[in-house]
């Protein structure tokens, strides 16, 4: 407790005291602490990632990288913040699909461009979308689901972890490419809408991989398509949106490394290597087990196209989504 | 009009329950902000219902209320209303709002001292010397307490030091 | 017996010397955060999240539990001595147990708040260790339709456990349910009444809503009415509780145990309903109902025991359906993935230590806090003899502090002053807070499973009566609100049959 006490107190000192030299010493960066924001509450998957990760950095260039959980309209806030912080490296942040990609395609609230607003680092990976069944319904395939929602008498439901979440856009573009009408209910989070398809409540729901997986494991829920790029190994059975003609639903509730616009050229390199090499770390693999993140590294302008394409992708069913202004 | 039906007017209009009627009043308030602020939110339908189904059914019902209200504060007849005095509240109100200005500008420590100085003009009693040394035990003791033992993330000196 | 074995391995690990001083360092810091109002426990794990990261999974684990129960604990403190609850659960203790400081008896209402904590706390955890995985099953039986008539009986219970007219009750739950409305819509994303500030998108948090209500308008008071404030300074009788006040509780606090420790499986608002409904329900059976509101102990004891319990008990979603029940719960996940070990209903086959080792520790961390707590109460206590001159200023920093750290947002103390000025306008017109209070917390839960129920139904509202858990709901809504609102329509009629 003391101990980070006496950094935030050094990091607020330092931070006011040394501005004149920061402008200048941008070759030896960084020369005093860093900030990390963080837009969502500690013990999610942002802030574990997060975590692990300024852990490394600060043992690797010698000052503390100090993450700050900065909550908030949906992480929305701390990108607002992020955006307007000077670009000397300082300053770092996470970001995600929702608050660089869904989030200013449907919120007129949102104040920042995510094409020109923020510097692009290093693309961290995401949990896949997964659909599950409860066992009794008898669907375990997308072509049974087809053929349980048109015997059904009235229109059947499926779950998703929340209006707008990648979840959700996955099962609105995919049902309304097929023609079959569902109905979406919205949960606050994926686990409360797994849990309400165990139970047997709803038949179906959409959500990320990671938070199924035990629900998958337990047989308590049968999943029957992911959002993958390739068969996931620990299930070979299940089929990709890819295979069954829709590659363009292949993406992840990813994270991402970002900073202020105009952040030196220099700066984003070094941090790309660095948390590419972290990534990969055994010890960073075993913690970050749990998050069932999935996703190929990638350098600084990869990761910027990468958003550039998943803005251009996501943004428009977004915006035309039942999601109201 | 007649003498005797003006008297009985403003007789009635005495004998209307302040509390009630105030309280009415801003229920209508409430429910008429409520409604002019949610036309654009799609109402739809018992099964389907949009955005602007709960809060417009809310509103109407509180209006509803608010109605029944006044009409209970004339029913009821006169009530004792209590007075409302300006000085502890405006120095409570300003001493907040000091605090929401002073934590982005001046830190835990001078914010506290201000806030607690501005506060200490609520009370008739006050001594000065008293509130003076309060303002710097409440200021450190936040310091200590908050900063340095609980390690929260916040400003401690003013961002000019 | 199974339940030997459990103890004995859980004890095996909760009482290793490092397990307990993380116990005690749990909850001694979930004391002290629970005592300051507003800096609650979600804001104090995250805090010392990080710190857990390079620790034993276990001992991790036990000090952030320790801290969430022992929050929970203190929240009643600031409740009985200021009027200032730190936490929607502790709204309730506000009613009688503020009102039996200003008689001079906060060291018997400090006192029974700890021990029926204590009863309860450790009642919940026998429970918990007998019948986890079946409780779980319990909470899975709770669809929408149930959550919803369950929610709505927990409103019921606001109205009744008001004093004045029902009018006025329903008045003030409408305008808590029309501010809970505030923010994004759950279902669709759409912005409800956030006038266009990004700050509202999140709806309004509710320290500042229960701190504006609640802790400025009795500053306030005290300030206008120097004479009232008298009562407060003197004449401190017992710090401990009397006989009589003995035999009032204990049945209080088995009738609170019971009702938290069944609330408390569910996800969502269990400790918040079940504080109430334990009120309610000791106002239904005394035979001196008259006494609730004016320093009735029962109405202290019952709710602090029914608050520990479902605090307890909530662990039984998390540890074996893997879904934290609320904010602070979902902390205590991310720490359990934080450790590599995802929280779910395998933590008990494949790290039985840590989850039995862990549901010891909560035995040694209730008595550990009722240790904290019995000597702390004197201190407590004989703070209010500082003058209130003096005092208010502690009050009124202890509230800033609080509203800003909950989202180090500034706009949060705006909020502040403006439920400030609503509080001191509906106090001084004698309308009741904790309706409005409940109403606003329960309202946005109610609407979400309600619109959730009726897209699974196809729009058929029969579901409600249909399935009969929440038929049950239903009759007892009914059932109160007829017991209330009967007499009050029986003496209206007298009234206007005698004129």
């Amino acid at each position: 407790m003391t101990l980070s006490g006496k950094l935030s107190l050094a990091l607020i000192l330092g931070s006011t005291a040394l501005l004149p030299a920061a402008a200048m010493a941008q070759a030896d960066w960084p020369t005093q602490p860093v900030r990390v924001i963080v837009p969502f509450g500690a013990g999610g998957a942002a802030d574990t990632l997060a975590r692990l990760i300024s852990d490394e950095l600060s043992r690797t260039f010698g000052q503390q990288f100090v993450v700050e959980n900065l909550t908030g309209a949906g992480g929305v806030i701390a990108l607002s913040q992020l955006t307007q912080a000077r670009p000397d490296g300082y300053t770092l942040g996470v970001n995600n699909i929702s608050t660089t990609v869904i989030a200013p395609a449907i919120n007129p609230n949102v104040t920042y461009d995510p094409e020109t607003d923020f510097t692009y680092i290093a693309m961290l990976g995401g949990s896949p979308t997964v659909w599950v069944a409860n066992p009794s319904v008898g669907v375990d395939s997308v072509e049974g689901l087809v053929e349980y929602a048109q015997a059904s008498s009235t229109i059947p439901g499926y779950g998703s972890p929340g209006a707008g979440t990648l979840s959700h856009l996955i099962a609105l573009k995919y049902f309304d490419d097929i023609g079959l009408p569902m109905e979406h209910i919205a949960y606050g989070g994926a686990g409360a809408a797994f849990l309400d398809v165990v139970a047997g409540h709803i038949p179906l729901a959409s959500g990320t991989l990671s938070t199924a997986s035990p629900f998958i494991d337990a047989g308590q829920v049968v999943p029957v398509v992911l959002s993958t790029e390739e068969r996931d190994p620990a299930l070979p059975d299940v089929p990709t949106f890819a295979e069954l003609g829709h590659p363009e639903l292949t993406s992840t509730t990813w994270f991402g490394f970002v900073g202020p616009a105009d952040l030196p050229e220099d700066i984003v390199e070094k941090l790309n290597t660095e948390i590419n090499r972290i990534l990969d770390l055994p010890t960073v693999q075993e913690r970050l087990e749990p998050e069932g993140l999935v996703g190929d590294r990638m350098t600084a302008d990869e990761f910027a196209q990468y958003q550039a394409d998943q803005y251009a992708l996501w943004g428009p069913i977004a915006a035309a989504a039942e999601i109201e202004q | 009009m007649t003498q005797a039906s003006e008297t009985r007017l403003s007789a009635r209009w005495r004998g209307i329950s302040g509390n009630d009627l105030a309280a009415g009043l801003l229920c209508l308030a409430i429910a008429a902000i409520a409604l002019f602020n949610v036309t654009n939110l799609r109402f739809g339908t018992v099964m389907r219902m949009g955005p602007g189904f709960t809060p417009t059914v809310l509103s109407w019902l509180l209006a509803g209320f608010g109605v029944a209200l006044i009409g209970v504060a004339v029913a009821r007849g006169s009530e004792q209303m209590e007075a409302w005095k300006i000085r502890p509240m405006l120095a409570i109100g300003a001493a907040i709002l000091l605090f929401s200005i002073g934590m982005q500008q001046l830190g835990l420590f001078a914010t506290t001292v201000v806030t607690t100085l501005v506060g200490g003009l609520a009370a008739t009693d006050s001594r000065w010397h008293e509130v003076v040394i309060m303002a710097l035990v409440l200021g450190a003791a936040c310091h200590l307490l908050f900063i340095v033992g609980l390690g929260m993330p916040l400003r401690a000196m003013p961002v000019f030091l | 017996m199974e339940f030997f074995d459990h103890l004995a391995l859980g004890a095996e690990v909760a009482l290793q010397p490092h397990n307990l001083f993380f116990c005690l360092i749990g909850a001694l810091v979930g004391t002290l955060i629970g005592v300051l109002p507003g800096i609650g426990p979600v804001a104090t794990l995250s805090i010392l999240l990080p710190l857990t990261f390079h620790l034993e999974p276990t001992s991790a684990l036990i000090m952030l539990a320790g801290i969430y129960y022992g929050a929970q604990y203190g929240g009643s403190t600031t409740a009985i001595l200021v009027n200032l609850p730190g936490e929607a659960s502790s709204v309730i203790t506000c009613i009688d147990g503020y009102e039996m400081a200003k008689q001079g008896r906060a060291g018997a209402a400090l006192a029974i708040a700890a021990l029926g904590s204590l009863f309860a706390g450790i009642v919940a955890t026998i429970l918990l260790m007998l019948f986890a995985p079946p409780l779980a099953s319990i909470a899975l039986q709770f669809g929408p339709a149930e959550y919803f008539s369950l929610m709505l009986l927990g409103l019921a219970t606001a109205i009744v456990l008001s004093q004045g007219s029902l009018l006025r009750a329903f008045a003030m739950v409408l305008m808590g349910l029309l501010l809970g409305t505030i923010g994004t819509d759950a279902t669709t994303g759409a912005q409800r009444l956030t006038f266009g500030m990004i700050e509202l998108s999140d709806g309004i948090d509710f320290v500042p809503v229960a701190v504006g209500l609640f802790a400025i308008p009795e500053i306030i008071r005290n300030l206008e009415f120097p004479e009232a404030r008298s009562v407060v300074n003197t004449k401190i009788t017992s710090i401990l509780p009397t006989r009589e006040d003995l035999a009032r509780s204990w049945k209080a606090v088995l009738r609170g145990t019971g009702i938290g420790s069944l609330l408390g499986i569910l996800p969502g608002s269990g400790a918040l309903i079940s504080s109430f409904a334990a009120y309610v329900a000791e106002k239904r059976f005394s035979k001196t109902p008259d006494r609730f509101g004016k320093g009735a102990i029962e109405g202290v004891a019952a709710p602090e025991a029914a608050n520990n319990a479902s605090a307890q008990m909530s662990f039984v979603p998390l540890l074996t359906l893997g879904i934290p029940g609320s904010a602070t719960l979902a902390v205590m996940a991310g720490a359990m993935t934080m450790q590599g070990i995802r929280p779910g209903p395998e933590v008990m086959t494949t790290r039985p230590d840590l989850f039995w080792g862990l549901i010891v520790s909560m035995f040694v961390g209730n008595l550990m806090l009722v240790i904290i707590n019995l000597p702390l109460i004197g201190i407590w206590v004989s703070m209010l003899k500082v003058p209130y001159r003096l005092l208010y200023l502690v009050i009124l920093v202890m509230c800033c502090v609080g509203v800003f750290t909950v989202n180090s947002s500034p706009f949060d103390l705006v909020l502040l002053c403006i439920f400030s000025l609503l509080g001191i306008g509906l106090r001084k017109w004698k309308f009741e807070m904790a309706p409005l209070i409940l109403a606003f917390i329960l309202g946005p839960l109610i609407e979400e499973h309600l619109r959730r129920a009726m897209l699974i139904s196809n729009g058929d509202p029969s579901v409600f009566v249909t399935r009969p858990i929440s038929l049950v709901f239903l009759v007892l809504i009914v059932a109160l609100i007829g017991a209330v609102a009967l007499p009050q329509i029986r003496k209206r009629r007298d009234e206007a049959v005698a004129e």
